[in-house]
Order: C-alpha cells, then sequence, then structure tokens
C-alpha cells in the first residue's frame, strides 16, 4: 500500500495488529505505509532575519506506522538558503492521532535519525485528510516544521486544486448567476515569485461559453496555514494566447491547506460591457 | 409540376397495344376481397399470425387488389391509409421516420416494428424499399413489445409478399408516370409438386426527379434501384403438417436524395454532393410443425446492409461541411414459439402461446466531416476572432475532416408468453407477458489533425506577426455500453355484445418499449467539443452523456369497437379511442443552457389522447360501388420538456400529426358487352394529412392538406391497365421542415403526377 493511506484501513490494521499481537508468542507485526508527496516546494524563513528562501520542486517521503502510529518523513534536498548545502533529513516517531478524517502529528523536539548532528528539528506539525480527486488520492496535507530554532519551513504543493462554485455579477445592473465546480489549480513558480491560476469551465456573462483560461503573473505569500494570492492587473490567456478584452482586476485569494478550501475574488470588465465582480469559493473536492 | 407529354404518349400506346394483344390463358384470378379493413386476420402459417392478438386487434388491412388499386409498392405510401399512421416522404430511402399515435422517431430506434415476410428489418434505415407482389398489408396500431419487444412501441406493420401457394405462372409490371419514372418488374411462380413451390422476381425502377437543384441543374431526387427474391414454399399435410418457406431479397439503391430548399429562396441550391447508396440483404426461414395440439413455429432471419449517406450538410451553395455515413451492418434473428388451446369444461377455452426471441447486430461505421473554407471562416475563425480580435487566427488549411470510426454490437434475448381465456362465448381476456434483456456496446475513435496560427495584432503601430503556431491532433478512443432490462405486460378483455349493430367490444392496457443505445450522429457534437477544447473551450460533457440515451417507455390505454350497419352487413367500422404515456422520450437537448453542443437525452415526457374510425360500406343493392373512409386524430402534446434553455410543457410533439383522413371510393363496372374486357373501374381516393408542427415552440406549422387521387382501371382475366393520377389538384405543400445554422430548410411534397401501369398475369 505505497501510495495510499486510508484512515479507515489504517484503523482497522491497528486493531489486526493488537489481536494478533495477542495470539501468543508471534514476532511483533509491521504495517507501514509511504506516501511520496510532491512535488512540493519549502517556504524557509529566517525568523532572525526575516529573509525566505524557497526550495523548489522536491519530494517529501511520508510515511506512518500503523501499529505504533507513528509519522515519520523523509526528504533529501533540504536546502535553507542559497548558500547551505543540500541536505538529507529523516524524522521518526512522532505520534499521531485521529480524528474523523484527519491525521494529525505534532512534536516540539523529535529526534532526527540521519540528520547531520548540526540541525535540530522541532516544531512538527503534519496534517493529512483523504481525498479522492476522479478515482486518483491526493490528499490534503499541511506540514510544517523548524530547523535550528531560526529556520521555519512550511511545505506547500506546487499545484493546489480545488473546486469552485463561482458567482459572477454584473455590477451594473446587480443581476448574477453561478456556476458550479469550476476546477481551480493554483499553480507556483517559487523561481519567478508568481503563480498562476488555471481555471477550467469559467464565464462571466450566462450567454459566454465555457471557457480554459489561465491568469498568470499572480503575487504569493505562503502562511503556517496555506498561501494568499494578489494581483492588482493582470490579462488572461487561453493556451497561451494573451486575452486583452477581458483585463482581469483587484485578483485576490485565501486557501487553508489543511481543509482544502479557498476564496477567491476578482473583478473583470470585458471591453464594452459592464464590469463583473467575481468569487469563487473553492472546496477539495467537487460538489455533487 | 413539369411533366413531360411527349413521355407518356408513346408509352400509353404501346401500353394499350400490349394490353389488346396479351394472350388469354386461363382466366382463373386468385385476388383477394377489395378490403382496406379487415377486423380479423386471414391465417396463415407464418408466426406472425400465431402471435397476433386474437381476440381484438386495432388493424388496417390491405389486400393485394388494393395495394395494387393504390399504386403502392413501398411502405411510404401506406401512410394515412390506416388511421394516425403517417410516413413523410422526404429525405431519402434512409429517412423513415414512421408516425403513429403521436408517437414517432426521427432519429436512430424506430418506433414502429416492420415485419416483411416474417424477417423482423431491425434497422430503420432499411424500412424503405420496393416490393414486387405485395400480397398483403398490415397496420397494427398500439404497442406491440409485448410480443415483439424492442422498437414496436407504437406499432407494427406487417407486408407479405405473394406466395408460390397462392399463385403459380407469371406475372410482369410495367410502368411509366411523371417526372421520367420507370419501373418494370417480372416474376415466376411455380409449384413442382403439390408440396413444393418456389418463385423468383425481380424488378427495376428509376426516376429522373422533381426538384431540380439550381446550383447544378440537376435533379437533386433522380433515383435508380431494383431488387431481387427468391420465395420457397414446402407444405406437408401428411407429416406434423410440416411447412417451410425461405424467402431470400436483395435490393440496391441509389439516389441523390435530400431536395431541401431554403425556405427564403425557396430554392434547392446547393454545391456539395448528396447521395444515398443503399444495398441490402435478407433471408427468412420460418419452420412450423402442428403435432397434436401443439404448434411449434421457428423463424430466423439474416440481414445485411452496406449503405452510404453523403451530404453537403450546410444545404447551401457555399462550403461549409460536408459529412458521410458509411455502414456495413449484419445481424441475425431468431423467434422460437410454441402454442396450444384445449377446452375446459364446455364453456371456456384456454389458448396459450411461449416464445423465446434473440438477435444479435453489428455494426461498423465511417463517418467523416468535413470542414469547408467557409465553415472554418463562419463556425470557428470569426467566433474566435469576436472573442480575441487583438490575437486572430488563421486556419493552416482550407479545410480539415473529423474522422470517427464506430463499432456497434447490439444483442438480445426475450422470452415471451400469452395466455388467452375464453370465458364464454362473449368474453375473452388476454395477457401478455414478455421479458427483455438487451445490452449494447460502442466502440469509438474519433480523429483530427489539423492546425491553425495566432496573429499578435495587438500594436496598431506594426504589421500582425506569428504569434505561435497550434496543432490540433485529436485522437480519442473509447468503449461504452449499457444493458436493459425490460418487463412488458399486456392485456386485452373483449366482450361480445348481443346489440347487432356493436357486435364487439374491447379494452387494452399495454406497455410500450422503444430501446435505448447511443446515436452515433451526436458524434459530431463530441468533436466539435473536442475541437473547441483545443482551443480553450471548456468540454462540459462527457462522451456517453453526449451519444447515450435509455429506453423510451409508453403506457398505452385503449378502448373499442366493432360496428356493424344493418343486417346486410354491408357497413362495417371500427372506432378506438386511446390514451398514451410516453415517459423517458429520447431526445437532444442543450445542456444547463449552453446554445452549443447538444446531447442525448431521456428528457420528455409526453402524451397522446386521441382516437380513431376506419369504415367500409358496399350497399347491398349497389355492390359495383365500394366505400371507404378512415379519419384518426392525436392530440401529442409534452407534459414535460425543457431542452436546456427553454421549456416547451404543453406545446404539441412535432413532426407528428393531429390528424389523418383518407377517403376511398371505387365503382366496378362489369363488361359482359366487351369481348376483350371484363371490367372497369373508376376510383377516387383523397389523403389528408396535418396540422403537422416543425418545431417544439409550435411556431412553424404545415395546416391540414389534402392530396386527391383517381384511377381508371382496365381490367382482363390475364391482365390490366391502370391510368392513375396522384395529388390531382396539384395540392402544395410541406413534408419536412428543419432548422440548421441558423437556417430554415423545407423538403415540398411531390406534384402533381400521372401514370400508366401494366400487369400481366398468367396463370397456369
Amino acid at each position: 500500500m505505497k501510495n495510499r493511506i486510508s484512515i479507515y484501513t489504517a484503523i482497522a490494521l491497528i486493531f489486526t495488529a493488537i489481536t494478533s499481537s495477542c495470539l501468543g508468542d508471534t514476532p511483533e507485526p509491521e504495517n507501514k505505509a509511504s506516501l511520496t508527496y510532491g512535488p512540493v516546494f519549502n517556504t524557509i524563513t529566517n525568523t532572525a532575519t526575516g529573509e525566505v528562501y524557497y526550495n523548489n520542486e522536491i519530494d517529501y517521503q511520508l510515511i506512518l506506522d500503523y501499529v505504533h502510529a507513528t509519522f515519520g518523513l523523509s526528504q533529501t534536498d533540504l536546502k535553507l538558503n542559497n548558500s547551505f548545502q543540500k541536505h538529507t533529513i529523516q524524522i521518526n516517531d512522532i505520534p499521531y492521532t485521529l480524528d474523523k478524517t484527519t491525521l494529525t502529528a505534532t512534536s516540539s523536539s523529535p529526534v532526527a535519525i540521519t540528520a547531520p548532528t548540526s540541525l535540530n528539528i522541532s516544531n512538527v506539525l503534519f496534517k493529512l485528510t483523504d481525498r479522492v480527486i476522479n478515482n486518483n488520492y491526493n490528499p490534503l496535507i499541511q506540514l510544517t516544521y523548524t530547523v535550528n530554532s531560526n529556520y521555519e519551513v512550511v511545505v506547500t504543493p506546487v499545484t493546489c486544486v480545488f473546486f469552485g462554485k463561482l458567482t459572477s455579477k454584473n455590477l451594473a445592473t446587480n443581476e448574477s448567476f453561478t456556476v458550479t465546480n469550476v476546477r481551480t489549480n493554483v499553480i507556483f513558480n517559487p523561481e519567478t515569485g508568481v503563480a498562476s491560476l488555471d481555471l477550467k469551465g469559467i464565464k462571466f456573462v450566462e450567454a459566454m461559453p465555457a471557457l480554459d483560461m489561465t491568469f498568470p503573473g499572480i503575487g504569493f505569500d505562503i502562511t503556517t496555514t496555506g498561501f494568499t494570492l494578489a494581483s492588482d492587473m493582470l490579462t488572461p490567456t487561453i493556451k497561451d494566447v494573451p486575452y486583452p478584452n477581458y483585463p482581469i482586476s483587484k485578483l485576490g485569494a485565501t486557501a487553508t491547506l489543511a481543509t482544502g478550501k479557498m476564496a477567491l475574488k476578482f473583478n473583470c470588465t470585458p471591453r464594452g460591457m459592464s464590469e463583473y465582480e467575481i468569487t469563487l469559493e473553492c472546496e477539495p473536492v467537487p460538489a455533487e | 409540376m413539369n411533366w413531360n407529354i411527349k413521355f407518356f404518349c408513346r408509352p400509353f400506346l404501346i401500353a394499350m397495344t400490349l394490353f389488346h394483344s396479351a394472350s388469354s390463358i386461363a382466366a382463373t384470378t386468385n385476388e383477394n376481397t377489395d378490403s382496406t379493413i379487415l377486423v380479423t386476420l386471414p391465417t396463415t402459417t407464418v408466426i406472425e399470425q400465431r402471435k397476433s392478438f386474437g381476440s381484438f386487434e386495432n388493424h388496417t388491412y390491405l389486400s393485394r387488389k388494393s395495394v395494387e388499386r393504390l399504386n403502392i409498392v413501398s411502405m411510404k405510401q401506406v401512410g394515412e391509409i390506416a388511421p394516425n399512421f403517417y410516413i413523410p416522404d422526404y429525405g431519402s430511402r434512409m429517412t423513415s421516420s414512421i408516425y403513429m399515435r403521436g408517437i414517432g422517431a426521427r432519429i436512430d430506434q424506430p418506433a414502429v416494428a416492420l415485419v416483411v415476410d416474417g424477417v423482423p428489418i431491425l434497422n430503420k434505415d432499411n424500412y424503405d424499399f420496393d416490393l414486387n407482389d405485395i400480397s398483403r398489408i398490415t397496420v397494427t396500431r398500439g404497442p406491440q413489445s409485448s410480443l415483439y419487444g424492442r422498437n414496436s412501441m407504437a406499432g407494427m406493420i406487417t407486408i407479405n409478399t405473394l406466395s408460390p401457394m397462392e399463385f403459380t405462372g407469371v406475372r410482369a409490371t410495367v410502368e411509366a408516370a411523371s417526372a421520367g419514372s420507370f419501373k418494370a418488374g417480372a416474376a415466376v411462380y411455380l409449384r413442382p409438386s403439390t408440396r413444393l413451390g418456389t418463385s423468383i422476381s425481380a424488378d427495376f425502377s428509376r426516376t429522373a426527379g422533381f426538384y431540380t437543384n439550381v446550383y447544378s441543374n440537376t435533379k437533386a431526387d433522380r433515383e435508380e434501384g431494383g431488387s431481387a427474391r427468391w420465395k420457397m414454399v414446402y407444405r406437408d399435410p401428411a407429416n406434423s403438417r410440416l411447412s417451410l418457406t425461405n424467402t431470400a431479397a436483395v435490393s440496391f439503391n441509389r439516389q441523390h436524395g435530400y431536395p431541401y430548399a431554403s425556405i427564403e429562396t425557396n430554392l434547392i441550391n446547393y454545391n456539395d454532393t448528396c447521395f444515398y447508396r443503399r444495398f441490402a440483404f435478407t433471408d427468412g426461414i420460418s419452420i412450423e410443425a402442428t403435432t397434436g395440439h401443439l404448434n411449434l413455429t421457428s423463424k430466423t432471419s439474416v440481414q445485411y446492409i452496406d449503405d452510404n449517406m453523403t451530404l453537403d450538410q450546410d444545404f447551401l451553395p457555399v462550403s461549409y461541411f460536408t459529412l458521410s455515413q458509411i455502414r456495413r451492418e449484419w445481424a441475425v434473428t431468431e423467434d422460437f414459439a410454441a402454442d396450444g388451446s384445449f377446452s375446459i369444461g364446455n364453456k371456456f377455452r384456454y389458448s396459450w402461446l411461449a416464445g423465446a426471441f434473440g438477435f444479435f447486430k453489428r455494426a461498423k461505421m465511417e463517418a467523416p466531416v468535413t470542414f469547408k473554407e467557409t465553415g472554418i471562416q463562419n463556425l470557428i475563425i470569426d467566433h474566435r476572432n469576436g472573442i480575441n480580435p487583438l490575437y486572430p487566427i488563421i486556419w493552416d488549411s482550407d479545410r480539415f475532416t473529423l474522422e470517427s470510426y464506430f463499432t456497434n454490437p447490439v444483442g438480445g434475448a426475450a422470452l415471451y408468453h400469452r395466455s388467452m381465456l375464453s370465458l364464454s362465448s362473449r368474453l375473452n381476456i388476454e395477457l401478455a407477458l414478455r421479458l427483455d434483456y438487451e445490452h449494447t456496446a460502442l466502440s469509438y475513435n474519433s480523429r483530427c489533425l489539423t492546425s491553425y496560427t495566432t496573429l499578435d495584432a495587438s500594436d496598431p503601430n506594426r504589421n500582425p506577426v506569428i504569434f505561435n503556431h497550434e496543432k490540433v491532433d485529436i485522437d480519442d478512443s473509447g468503449d461504452l455500453s449499457k444493458s436493459f432490462l425490460q418487463f412488458l405486460p399486456r392485456l386485452n378483455v373483449t366482450y361480445k355484445t348481443l346489440f347487432k349493430p356493436i357486435p364487439s367490444a374491447y379494452l387494452t392496457i399495454a406497455k410500450g418499449y422503444k430501446a435505448g443505445g447511443y446515436n452515433t450522429q451526436m458524434f459530431s457534437d463530441v468533436l466539435q467539443q473536442s475541437l473547441m477544447g483545443t482551443m480553450g473551450l471548456s468540454p462540459k460533457y462527457d462522451v456517453a452523456s453526449i451519444v447515450g440515451y435509455k429506453p423510451e417507455k409508453s403506457w398505452n390505454f385503449e378502448i373499442g369497437a366493432q360496428i356493424f350497419g344493418n343486417d346486410d352487413n354491408d357497413f362495417s367500422a371500427t372506432v378506438s379511442a386511446f390514451y398514451i404515456d410516453c415517459r423517458d422520450q429520447q431526445l437532444t437537448v442543450f445542456p444547463d443552457g449552453t446554445t452549443t453542443g447538444r446531447i442525448m437525452t431521456n428528457a420528455g415526457h409526453t402524451k397522446s389522447l386521441g382516437f380513431e374510425v376506419q369504415s367500409s360500406y358496399t350497399p347491398s343493392a349497389f355492390p359495383a360501388l365500394s366505400l371507404r373512409a378512415s379519419y384518426g386524430y392525436t392530440d401529442a402534446r409534452f407534459i414535460t420538456f425543457h431542452n436546456g434553455i427553454e421549456s416547451f410543457d404543453g406545446n404539441r410533439v412535432p413532426y407528428a400529426p393531429a390528424s389523418t383522413l383518407f377517403v376511398d371510393a371505387c365503382y366496378t363496372l362489369n363488361t359482359p358487352f366487351l369481348s376483350w374486357l371484363r371490367d372497369i373501374s373508376f376510383s377516387a381516393n383523397c389523403r389528408g394529412i396535418g396540422d403537422i408542427y416543425w418545431n417544439e415552440d409550435n411556431t412553424q406549422r404545415q395546416p391540414f392538406y389534402i392530396q386527391a387521387g383517381a384511377s381508371i382501371k382496365l381490367e382482363r382475366d390475364d391482365s390490366s391497365l391502370d391510368l392513375w393520377v396522384e395529388n390531382l389538384t396539384d395540392t402544395r405543400f410541406t413534408t419536412f421542415q428543419y432548422k440548421s445554422i441558423g437556417n430554415t430548410f423545407y423538403q415540398a411534397g411531390k406534384p402533381r403526377r400521372f401514370g400508366i401501369t401494366i400487369r400481366l398475369c398468367f396463370q397456369s
């Protein structure tokens, strides 16, 4: 069971492990699951200087030990700043708890097994919630930790997927209409410092055909719980072709990774038409 | 109307010569009674008669004599004669949209079954063909699904051709008619022994056509075709009353069909080729045996169709797009039944029928759609550049093809049973049940390879420059499948009254069923969605949602009665009233408020409320005169139907006529004073149809109209000469109307036409 962690299966396996361990003089059972979490990027903030550094396009190996109810991770490309060399870290034995569909593991001072002695890892927070999109397992994960008490590391997926209920309101007439399940991908490019939004099936007016639009060049800030997006003005593109007749303005978004929710808002003034205010209330999975 | 006087005079003189000189070999004719109405069917040995509802059924029956007198050679000409029964003549031989009591189908599965010489024709596109020597036609109204299963939801048409057991000798027909129409056919019927009969027939026909395409200055509906049939019948009364009948038939047609005119110009004017070509083969063998009180019947058929429909899909004199549908389909059917009866005491009699039916058909089809320069410009480039004029596109070629390939296997099996209990000499109760299973699958592959270039025209100070090239490479494949299980009951109660004018009355409650499946014609919408997706327009629905549809079901409630006029029974009539509730109607809609991209759906709920009368009268004091009339009225409306954009609740169902009318009078004058002539028949008839609405919002319609016909028939024992006219008053009417890419097109009904038909019949 390499890539899928089912909380309910985990519970069942835990009970199985407990039961089988009572059956006599048998070796202690093992039951672990490993999940590759990536591609992601680390946002590393030096709390002393305020400097922010990005570790881009990396993977984490997440390990769940169902028998001992512990969480661990390993990462081979940890780099805290430009002059820092890459390190491999491995953390084990962080106890986790289950609350309905969310697994939470926290620790203030775990022991890194293979980390160099110069590294100290603390304040680990790991939350995982099951999610399946189009028969693919795509869990919601929040992962943060602190290195050497100075460097706060926030792990964010390069691509975050949401499904939004779009409401478009004509600011001149106050008429509005809604479109459901607009698939919204937020794609981060830490090297350039901007993100883009891919919106599939978006429309601003009822008669408009649904379009797959991209909003490029959006500024972002990574927070400990998720991220924010902001842009004053941008030109959307479709298949990399700019559509200057549909300028997007006043774009702002706030997202929480653990819940998979995002609130997105922007305005659009198609040439020759009224200004529209568009909001997307995004959820982690499509509405039924 | 355009008919050639010279064309008629010459064949008329030849015809008269032939008629006079025909040798008078033994003159025993074997014509059936000239009757268009028969309450109970004549018994035959084919499986259809075993399965006919013997207590009472709403039939219209056409004898051979009526078929000849009304000049019927194909199923399309039977419309209106039976009440509430309409087959519009438009498009091509592939177009067989039959409407019965407000229920019909333009797309895919038929609502009315067609059985020819015991072969259930599975493909509606193979319904329209000419038949030589039709022996009888029976139109049965109301669901036949309990015994015939799929696609007999509205009724059934049964056509039987002449059997060598009914006639031996030689028959020939020659006909010339308006628009350069010519037909010729001949058949030989042999009885090598008392048990064995065989016949072989062949015919050929052609027409220059009535409608001119002004673009090419050629006739848009010219056609030629032919067919051949071999029939073999074996009967052994001594050996379990064994009978075996095999009928094999081939036919071919090629026509330049689809004479659609623009409603704005009233001209047929399109630049690309339209044609329909078809080759079809059927072979059906039925075996019947009777042992004791048990009758066993087996009917096996093989059917093959190879056709090509190619259209200038826009029907305009510009190059929008063309499409082809090239198909090969095999089908096999097997129907096995047993029936028997026995008495219970002195008063009760129980009859039963039980059977099993299975079929399998497999079609392979190619359906390319070619977008041409005007279509690319108007349908793609202009729309796209209207959205983004600062980055316009140009197509890299003047045409591209959306290719589609399909394999569609369909199979099914059914068990059926009918019990009939005669409780007394007056009361019959009949219950039929059918359990019908069907599985359909569709493998598809859609491809398109083309490209376009995006220009950057955002800087007004310079000429547009190339921004990027976009390659469109679509190669979608998939497999879809569906299964359907239907339970189809039917109850019929017939009561024979003591009231002589109304000797019997009936009540019928039955469920009808039209199979679900996949409409491959919707793949043009699938590909459109894929193409738009490559340009950034979001695909809305998956393939299965666009092309798949569930079965359509109906409940039919009917009451009726027979009526006789007086003791001489020279007047008879049947009257009936019905209510049909039809659900999950198979329709195309625009999903969720979009204006492009249709999907198949089961969205409709309709009702049909109506009545029918059919009557015949031959005055006993004046037996040379026979009169018959039929009238049907149907109020067919949507109870609920929303096409994704607007609601049509309460509107009339389009294409289904509100009324049908048929009146026919025939006076036969015996001519003993002429040695060379037996009798002369003078006939006149009229067919009325309408109103017909052309769209769901009922804004366009064809009002009720009448076509009159007449004929004079000179008849000898061995030959006849028929002078006939159809649409005598040259009534102008529209037989079909539709809308495509914002343009409305229609097909005008055929104008007045004259003809001469000579039939030779040398009986041995």
